[in-house]
């Protein structure tokens, strides 16, 4: 099955490099979307409206340099900001010098151009573009393009704006203590609030453009010096294979980049905390900030820093360690509990104390079906009201916590259909596992717990170890970029442990992270 | 053979139907659902005749059992039953057995076993190879012996507990008597002497008494029996089986009381146990066998009944040395009639013996019957009082009528 997944990409592969040896015409089937401009401006302007044809939204706006020259301004409504534009741009360009009479421009003044838009032009970012391909880039990312006649440039202006959410606090990771800011779909603020927290130029962001449609902007952001330079090759040759139409989320690139796919552990951390990504930076990690998702990627990733929470490390050291090991403790009770259950009361009776087996035999005498069965019964159950409860209008979210209680919690046990320790079962496996403090390290182990849950039943305590030393050689097996899964633990760091089942004061945290940073 | 063709399917797949079928096949084969077996409490052993025996269970009624636990317990009912079967061995009534219950006996929650009186005067060596050789049963389970029939005995409805097997545990780990499991039983049994000592429980007979309702039977610690190989040849009474514990180091709880005669404060003073420790110090000198019994004991005084001030180290010292006849008054008791007139060693001395004279031993051991009752004790007994308790006087005694000098 493997074998052929790997021809497949192999195929793809080479479709991929031989596309990229043609020229892009397939997209923007203007004629000379690749040419550089001419010198004549109908001709270019002509070109651009053919290229954006049927394109409501691209705004052409001829004008004449101070009464002089004529020249055009092009960009995509609601992308740039019109009021800078009128005032910065139009304003200043249009006005007519007094006691001057309109004429046309002579060759060396055209040649000149550079020195007329430095004076007149009050915005910080020009830039020139000498191609159809500069332009429409420029364009779509909401900076006019100015284009004057005689011309074989024309100049960008940095004026875009758009529509953008408020920085807030992620919903997903909040903490008591700690920074409450949290990245948004905009890659340029997602970068300027880490730069705000890492001010030195070490800090290098570089910038690269994944979908061929999308064309989305991707930065990759390093400390030069902390961060292994192999480690950063390997990040920028595998976002530079990427062969994509489209990214909407970091997710795709994280799937895109990620050692083993098919694993249902993350090999990539994602975080909308400013303060996570910075840390993960100071360690030499690299972070991949993609645009239009606030979810930041971080790589290479342990399975040990998928059970760290940033508020471990804003509280006292001896307090963190012990909320780390209960965490631990919660992590195996959702992975393991309902088999654990499962195998007692169905192989292992002789493990319970004889009034709790007793209890527990006298609810299970109603039930009508064998413990695994009820156990998977609760399972989806439960299932079922976490996926809904995510997917529902907030509205009726009480509605379906109520029903949820109801049947589950009552209804169920008085109709003797399930035992009521089986609801307790589940109901601790259900709320452990959501102090995972990564969302899909948590979703990982409630969905293993299934395939545990039947060995249990078919094989009792034997089955559950079969099961955990299946886990536990496929996580050995696993690498993130090139770091073992489950270092430090294994291979053994003994000078990494300070951070893995401790959290240790910071003044004992004196050298880097081993396997990261230099 | 060209018809029989394999269709192509990828190693991973085929790995993975296999394990699942492999499992499908090779698991479930001794599921038991907790709602199919029955949960035996404790086990009764009778003596019928020559051929066979009876096979008494304590069996819980899960339902009957966590009602009570629910409901504060409603009284006259049952949460366990009995059932019985007889067979020519253990394993034979055990199948009997089955055959009446609906439910797969299980026992690996049976703490107690309970032997028939008559029964373990007849040997009880071939019943017990049942308990170590079932993997279900537990080897820490507890044995004693019971006056009158097991089956009766593990009948019994106590006050306290919502079943005669939690009785039995309870005072077990009371440490009050003996406590004997299985293993220390099969041990006693092996070792060259085959002496063994197991606690007797009594159940009290139902007879009416205030504030006591009606059908229950409060079973109790009532002494210890003394077997030699595997056949009970006496018992001992409560007082006597004290002093084997004093003896056997096994002592945890003991509140002995001394008079004291001192001119114008006559009295009793009762004396707790903290702890205490026994040594068997044995000796062999111009081939005679002895055996020093050295004693460590400390006490609080929980009561003082007489007028004396104990704030005073000479009472204190004076109440110590009557603690200690006290105590060698005790172990004399039994070494009288356990060394003396059963002529079985229950005390360890073979043990002690062994480990220091191994030589000697190896020749005596066979005649060990002989030397055993002709060995001479000695007894060096040390008892303190740590404490007076908290009351340095006797709290209604006048003043004036104390002595403290």
């Amino acid at each position: 099955m493997f074998r052929k997944r790997r021809k497949i990409k192999k195929l793809e592969q080479l479709i991929a490099e031989k596309e990229l040896k043609q020229p892009q015409e397939s997209v923007q089937q203007a004629p000379r979307s690749q040419g550089s401009l001419s010198g004549d401006l109908n001709e270019n302007v002509n070109a651009l409206r053919s290229i954006y044809d049927n394109c409501s939204d691209f705004i052409i706006r001829p004008f004449l340099i101070e009464g002089k020259e004529k020249a055009t301004l092009l960009y995509i409504d609601g992308l740039s900001n019109i009021e800078e534009i009128n005032a910065n741009v139009l304003t200043p360009l249009m006005e007519i010098p007094k006691g001057q009479q309109s004429y046309e421009l002579t060759e060396q003044e055209v040649h000149n151009l550079a020195s007329i838009l430095e004076k007149k032009i009050s915005v910080s970012q020009v830039k020139e573009v000498h191609t159809y391909m500069d332009i429409t880039n420029q364009i779509s990312l909401g900076k006019p393009v100015i284009l004057i006649n005689q011309s074989v440039k024309g100049f960008s202006v940095d004026l875009g704006k758009w529509a953008k959410r408020a920085i807030e606090e992620p919903s997903a990771e909040s903490v008591i203590r700690g920074p409450r800011e949290g990245f948004i779909e905009s890659i340029g603020v997602n970068i300027a609030l880490i730069r705000r927290k890492i001010r030195s130029p070490k800090l290098k962001m570089e910038e690269l453009e994944v979908g061929r449609i999308t064309k989305t902007t991707i930065v990759l952001a390093y400390i030069v010096g902390l961060a292994e330079q192999t480690l950063i090759d390997e990040a920028k040759s595998r976002l530079r294979r990427i062969d994509i139409d489209g990214v909407l989320e970091s997710e795709y690139i994280e799937e895109l980049i990620e050692d083993n796919p098919s694993s249902p552990f993350p090999q990539i951390l994602n975080t909308e905390r400013v303060d996570v990504v910075a840390s993960y930076l100071l360690e030499g990690h690299v972070a991949i900030f993609v645009d239009g998702s606030p979810f930041v990627l971080i790589a290479p990733t342990t399975l040990y820093s998928l059970f760290q929470a940033s508020e471990d490390y804003y509280q006292r050291p001896l307090l963190s360690t012990a909320i780390r090991w209960l965490r631990y403790l919660f992590i195996v009770i959702s992975l393991l509990l309902p088999s654990l259950y499962v195998a007692v009361l169905t192989y292992h009776h002789e493990m319970l104390p004889t009034t709790l087996l007793i209890s527990m035999a006298a609810s299970r005498e109603p039930i009508p079906f064998p413990a695994v069965i009820e156990a998977l019964l609760m399972e989806i159950m439960f299932e079922i009201l976490r996926e809904a409860g995510i997917r529902l209008p907030k509205q009726i979210g009480a509605a379906v916590s109520i029903v949820g209680a109801l049947v589950i919690g009552q209804a169920a046990v008085e109709a003797g259909i399930v035992s009521a320790p089986m609801v307790m079962v589940v109901a601790v496996t259900g709320i452990a596992s959501f102090s995972v403090p990564r969302y899909n390290a948590g979703m990982a182990l409630r969905m293993l717990r299934f395939p545990m849950l039947i060995l249990a039943g078919m094989l009792g305590l034997l089955g559950i170890m079969l099961g955990i030393i299946a886990i536990v050689v496929h996580l050995c097996t696993l690498r993130s970029f090139g770091v073992p899964y489950l270092s430090p633990m294994a291979p053994m760091q003994g000078q990494d442990m300070k951070d893995v089942m401790m959290r240790l004061p910071r003044w004992a945290h004196r050298s880097r992270p081993h396997l990261t940073g230099n | 053979m060209n018809s029989f063709h394999i269709p192509k399917i990828s190693k991973t797949l085929l790995v993975i139907l296999l394990s699942i079928l492999l499992s499908l096949v090779i698991g479930c084969w001794d599921r038991r659902e907790i709602n199919d077996i029955a949960i035996v409490l404790s086990t009764g052993i009778d003596y019928i005749n020559e051929d066979e025996i009876e096979l008494s269970v304590e069996i819980v009624m899960p339902e009957e059992m966590a009602g009570h636990i629910g409901e504060g317990g409603r009284g006259g009912d049952r949460s366990t039953f009995v059932e019985s079967a007889t067979g020519v061995t253990m394993a034979d009534a055990r199948s009997k057995l089955q055959q009446k219950l609906s439910r797969f006996l299980f026992w690996g929650h049976a703490e107690n076993t309970v032997i028939g009186e008559k029964l373990a005067e007849k040997g009880i060596r071939e019943h017990l190879d049942f308990f170590s050789r079932m993997p279900e049963t537990r080897l820490r389970n507890w044995v004693f012996v019971s006056e009158g029939k097991a089956k009766d005995l593990i009948s019994s409805l106590p006050h306290l507990e919502n079943s005669a097997a939690a009785t039995f545990i309870e005072l077990s780990e009371f440490q009050i008597g003996m406590n004997v499991t299985m293993k220390d039983l099969m041990q006693m049994l092996k070792s060259d002497t085959g002496g063994a000592a197991l606690p007797i429980f009594e159940s009290l007979p139902p007879k009416k008494e205030k504030g006591k309702l009606e059908g229950r039977f409060q079973p109790y610690l009532s002494g210890t029996a003394v077997f030699k190989d595997d056949k009970m040849i006496g018992k001992l009474n409560d007082e006597v089986s004290r002093g084997l514990l004093w003896i056997r180091d096994e002592i945890h709880y003991a509140t002995v009381t001394v008079d004291v005669e001192e001119e114008g404060a006559t009295g009793k003073v009762s004396l707790e146990l903290i702890r205490s420790h026994t040594e068997l110090i044995p000796k062999i000198k111009n081939n005679k066998w002895s055996m020093i019994l050295k004693i460590y004991a400390e006490d609080d005084v929980i009561q003082n009944a007489s007028h004396l001030d104990l704030r005073n180290p000479d009472f204190i010292k004076m109440i110590e040395t009557k603690m200690e006849e006290a105590i060698e008054e005790r172990i004399k008791l039994v070494v009288e009639q356990v060394q003396k007139q059963m002529k079985v060693d229950i005390f360890n001395f073979n043990e002690s013996f062994q480990r220091h004279y191994t030589k000697e031993w190896q020749t005596a051991k066979k005649n060990w019957d002989e030397i055993f009752p002709e060995i001479e004790i000695e007894y060096i007994i040390e008892a303190a009082v740590l404490r007076p308790g908290t009351s340095t006087t006797p709290s209604a005694v006048p003043e004036r009528e104390l002595k403290d000098e």
